[in-house]
């Protein structure tokens, strides 16, 4: 390579008269005839120039020739590279990248098993902070995602190649450009008339040619770059999917995270190269086309231009592709990182509230993971105890993350809402109610109503209906935060658990059922009567009177209620007995009709 | 003693203080009024008339030094038995809530006492003017 270039170099020193005396014709045929050209003169400078000016237009047509060769043959390239034929093995699985996957995904494997005995260590010798226990979840998360890491690179990879397809399959590899130079070619060769040679023209043809020339090599280097970074990027992808197992687990770790950015920055640039690649070479390809409608129609300038042109830009096109590459990788990360803080935020929160609500009134994961959460760990001698101690340990702890421990964070929530909603006025509260939008919120803010007795008020006023209610006291029961629905709004079998204390929360809209009112004489005790009286006063009574009037044998059937209303100072209140029998029955159906 | 519809007791009995409220309806109230008239021997049937009277005299409509004697009229019994019984039910029941019941009926008592004060002051003005002798006229 360098003897040839010496060569070159020795011919340019040695030949450097015989090239000055051509150069000078040259220039004298481009400058002089229209200055002052005078006929004398003009067939002298004619008949000087003619052989050396035929001789290296000969050349140079050969040459153009040549590098219309070369530059078909880079579009030839590009369009091979770009095309199924090219290679038919998927990005993400061939045998080269199913090679490195079986090495990586073990030692990945190994890896998740090492980080998993490192939290479990900090977390049984209670060395975990805050931040350990927050790499729980996403090892968790990773440990699922690292085996499809490969068809998750793929759906990436998928994504961009629709959009670089959508580009690639309307170009035609530069075919149409150089057809373009070609015809340029045959053009100039038109433009001398040999027989009636002109020294002008034929050293604008000259130059015309070497630009021609210059033009094709540069075309040919273009759209061999072009094929070039479109088959580097199918071996970049491959490398990159090999690593994905490696990249998606050093994210669970603050310390390898950096490498997993590092790993996405490339995965995303060599993604979205093809696409920035494709619409730039499509955008030449419309070029060729335009500058062909516009270019001047006639003279030299008019015939290279549309060639030019296009060549230019394909070559700034491949600059900027390259830099816009990774630029607009990088922007799109930027996007998603803006865009994920901005949305992911509130997505992540709402998944997160979502997915520990299902989990958390999932019956089968919860069973599961109580089993997981109170297992002992299995064995009888000391070292099959020693041995199985981390793993049963990593259960327990994650059966109690999922099982109760889940389940606790849901019902402190609740406890949280209740606390928020609590002591504000009955607007708020039903807001509160049809605003929320998980079970945690509704079930915090029926309990708060419930506490502060605006339940009825809700229901009278508010269109709370009974569905609305027992559909929370099912989510409610899930997070064991049903005490307060349960005792204002229960169903007959419920009557007998609630306790004394929260007798008084029951609703009006409860006291009218007369099953209830049927199992509340059947069940309930004196402090429950006297819970109840404190909040609902004559109508409780009236209530409680009317039932135990329709239970037939009702001092066998629930003696303790009837201790409690032969002993009670409230006898003329309510539980008068024989004496007010008539009275207290018009007291008990004026009740019930909601005449008091 | 006067007879009360339940509609105009309820209403007596949301005026009331709420210590005196809670003790009408609570379980320890009947307890131990199950208890007294076990102690004095008072007839099972007759518990829910004694837990009446109780009733009236923490609702306000029956003071508490005419309980001895309403229960002797009202169950038929000897003045040792209703002694002993009211005083039970003085210790055990009106003593945790004396102090809102001296309230009660120190409310009415007052009512009552406001429609004779007047005249009297007024009386013992007129005399004091007219009569005292020795007290010199106001120019």
């Amino acid at each position: 390579m360098n003897s040839s270039l010496k060569k070159i170099f020795h011919f340019f020193l040695l030949k450097k008269r015989v090239i000055l005396f051509i150069s000078l014709f040259i220039l004298l045929g481009i400058f002089l005839p229209g200055q002052t050209a005078h006929a004398q003169w003009q067939w002298l400078i004619n008949a000087v120039t003619y052989i050396p000016m035929v001789t290296i237009s000969l050349v140079l047509v050969i040459l153009a020739g040549l590098s219309t060769l070369f530059a078909g043959f880079g579009g030839m390239v590009l369009n091979w590279v770009l095309s199924s034929s090219f290679i038919d093995w998927s990005y993400t699985k061939n045998p080269i990248v199913e090679i490195g996957l079986s090495i990586t995904l073990p030692l990945v494997n190994m890896f998740l098993v090492l980080i998993l005995v490192f939290i479990a260590l900090t977390t049984i010798l209670r060395l975990a902070g805050y931040e350990t226990k927050k790499l729980l979840p996403i090892f968790i998360l990773i440990a699922l995602l690292v085996n499809f890491s490969p068809v998750i690179c793929g759906l990436i990879v998928d994504a961009s190649n629709i959009l670089m397809d959508f580009f690639t399959s309307e170009i035609t590899g530069g075919e149409r450009l150089i057809s373009t130079l070609k015809s340029v070619g045959d053009a100039l060769l038109g433009v001398v008339d040999w027989k009636k040679f002109d020294v002008k023209t034929g050293a604008e043809t000259v130059l015309a040619l070497i630009v021609l020339i210059g033009v094709n090599f540069a075309l040919f280097l273009i759209l061999l770059l072009f094929a070039f970074i479109f088959m580097v990027r199918y071996l970049a992808i491959w490398l990159l999917v090999i690593l994905s197992p490696l990249a998606f687990a050093s994210y669970i770790l603050p310390a390898t995270r950096s490498f997993w950015k590092i790993w996405w920055n490339q995965f995303i640039q060599w993604s979205f190269i093809g696409v920035t690649m494709g619409f730039f070479l499509y955008l030449g390809d419309q070029f060729t086309m335009l500058s062909n409608v516009i270019a001047p129609a006639s003279g030299i300038g008019g015939v290279i231009l549309p060639g030019l042109v296009p060549v230019v830009f394909l070559y700034l096109g491949f600059v900027f592709g390259i830099t816009s590459g990774a630029m607009g990788s990088s922007q799109i990360i930027g996007f998603a990182k803006k865009t994920g803080k901005k949305y992911g935020g509130k997505i992540g929160k709402w998944t997160k509230n979502r997915g520990a609500e299902y989990i958390a009134s999932s019956e089968k994961v919860q069973q599961i993971a109580k089993k997981m959460a109170t297992a002992q760990t299995p064995g009888k001698r000391w070292w099959t105890k020693a041995a199985a101690s981390v793993p049963w340990a990593v259960s327990r702890k994650v059966g109690h993350t999922i099982g109760p421990g889940l389940v606790d964070s849901q019902r402190k929530l609740i406890e949280e809402g209740e606390k928020k909603l609590s002591g504000k006025n009955i607007d708020y509260q039903v807001s509160a109610l049809r605003r929320a939008t998980t079970s945690s919120q509704r079930v915090a803010a029926l309990n708060a109503m419930i506490k502060d007795n605006n339940l009825d008020d809700a229901i009278d006023n508010y269109g709370l209906t009974r569905e609305e209610i027992e559909n929370i006291k099912l989510d409610a029961k899930k997070y064991n935060s049903d005490k307060e629905i349960v005792s204002a709004m229960p169903s007959a079998q419920e009557i007998e658990k609630i306790r004394p204390q929260r007798a008084g929360q029951i609703s009006k809209k409860a006291l009218e059922d007369k099953e209830i009112m049927k199992a509340i004489a059947n069940s309930w005790d004196g402090r429950h009567v006297q819970s109840l009286i404190q909040t609902h006063g004559a109508k409780g009574v009236a209530a409680l009177e009317g039932a135990i009037k329709n239970t037939p044998d009702f001092s066998n059937k629930n003696p303790a209620l009837s201790q409690f209303i032969k002993d009670t100072a409230g006898q003329r209140l309510g539980f008068g007995g024989g004496k007010g029998d008539k009275k207290s029955d018009e007291f008990a159906k004026k009740w019930l009709k909601g005449g008091l | 003693m006067s007879e009360y519809t339940k509609e105009q007791l309820w209403k007596i009995y949301e005026n009331i203080p709420k210590e005196l409220k809670e003790a009408i309806f609570s379980v320890e109230t009947a307890d131990n009024i199950h208890s007294i008239c076990l102690k004095v021997g008072v007839k099972e049937e007759n518990n829910s008339k004694i837990a009446e009277l109780i009733g009236d005299v923490l609702l306000g409509i029956l003071p508490p030094e005419e309980l001895q004697k309403t229960i002797e009229n009202e169950l038929k019994i000897n003045e040792n038995s209703a002694k002993k019984i009211n005083q039970m039910i003085g210790r055990i029941i009106f003593l945790p809530v004396k102090p809102a019941l001296d309230k009660l009926y120190e409310k009415e008592e007052n009512a009552t006492e406001e429609k004779t004060k007047k005249p009297m002051i007024k009386k013992i003005e007129k005399k004091s003017v007219i009569g005292d002798k020795y007290q010199e006229p106001i120019e």
